[in-house]
């Protein structure tokens, strides 16, 4: 740890005070369902959108809806048993998702 | 001290599992505990348990508020480390000069010479940065490829866009574990307890009263 724990501390913006370990950042969005293997079994990713548009609801068929997330919001999930995608987008979205994968928790405790 | 293993409740315990889908199987999303499958198995199994259904075109619940999907009470009673909610939305938590410093820094970042990896073709046409600490692809936590295989003016501006994460996100979601999650946040602070840099610098992030 000593390494991590040196470069930290050179770069503290890459830390979130144990809020969530790794930010996702990208533009538009995932219209492919997938699993978020990477994730914690029984951990929460977080997802914020950012920007000027419409749609992007994140959908979740085993549960027959789509959820809104409007500016402001965000949502939290189960995205590793909850096969999810987002609905199209038009205009512009950053989304960030904000998680914790399975190994740092596991293998840290 | 420590947590277990968070797969002992739902995923190598076959009884648990048994129990959970045969009790809950029309609330509880059973269809993909246990090993991961590969993201065409997944397309292939929505297929085949939900035939026809075109996610963009399921019905949208309201837009205004707070939604939650809980946990239903036998799931929680058999794996006390499991989320009380599926799915929650919380309302009116990044404020309006938060969302514009953000998208006004991540411009800023994306018109460098960014290097971005490969779009995940499974889910997306747009390729995703990875930001922070991660132990994937690794025996250990690390930093991650995208934060640090990068030019200086790209590392700059990067820690501008996350130090508003940093600031203004992270003690959002923080108190919204303590409050709605408080055994995903126990768990993640015994993992922060336990590293010498986060004990260090987490004092730093302004956590502020429950406001979630």
């Amino acid at each position: 740890m000593t390494n991590l724990t040196e470069e930290l501390k050179n770069r503290p913006a890459l830390q979130f005070g144990g809020a969530f370990f790794t930010v996702a950042v990208k533009e538009g969005s995932s219209e492919i369902i997938h699993l978020d293997f990477n994730d914690d079994p029984n951990g929460i990713s977080w997802v914020i959108p950012l920007g000027d548009w419409e749609g992007g609801e994140f959908c979740v068929p085993q549960f027959g809806i789509k959820i809104p997330i409007q500016s402001g919001q965000i949502l939290g999930a189960m995205t590793r048993i909850l096969a999810h995608c987002s609905a199209p987008v038009k205009g512009f979205r950053v989304i960030l998702t904000l998680f914790a994968d399975k190994n740092l928790l596991n293998h840290s405790t | 001290m420590g947590y277990p293993d968070s797969s002992t409740c739902l995923f190598n315990s076959t009884n648990y599992s048994l129990a959970a889908i045969t009790i809950n199987s029309l609330q509880y999303p059973y269809h993909f505990l246990g090993a991961p499958i590969d993201s065409t198995k997944v397309t292939q199994k929505m297929e085949e348990v939900f035939p026809g259904v075109i996610p963009r075109d399921l019905p949208s619940v309201t837009a205004e508020g707070r939604f939650f999907i809980p946990t239903p009470p036998i799931i929680r009673s058999l794996c006390p480390l499991h989320p009380p909610y599926l799915v929650g939305r919380f309302d009116r938590i990044v404020k309006a000069p938060m969302q514009k410093s953000l998208v006004a820094a991540w411009k800023e970042l994306v018109n460098l010479d960014v290097r971005f990896p490969k779009a995940e073709l499974n889910r997306s046409k747009t390729p995703a940065l990875h930001l922070g600490t991660w132990e994937l692809y690794a025996s250990k936590p690390r930093i991650t490829g995208n934060s640090c295989q990068q030019n200086d003016d790209v590392i700059a501006a990067m820690d501008k866009f996350l130090s508003i994460v940093h600031c203004s996100i992270a003690p959002k979601i923080f108190n919204i574990l303590r409050s709605h999650y408080p055994k995903q946040f126990d768990r993640q602070l015994l993992w922060v307890s336990n590293v010498h840099f986060y004990r260090q610098c987490s004092h730093k992030i302004n956590i502020g009263p429950t406001s979630a």
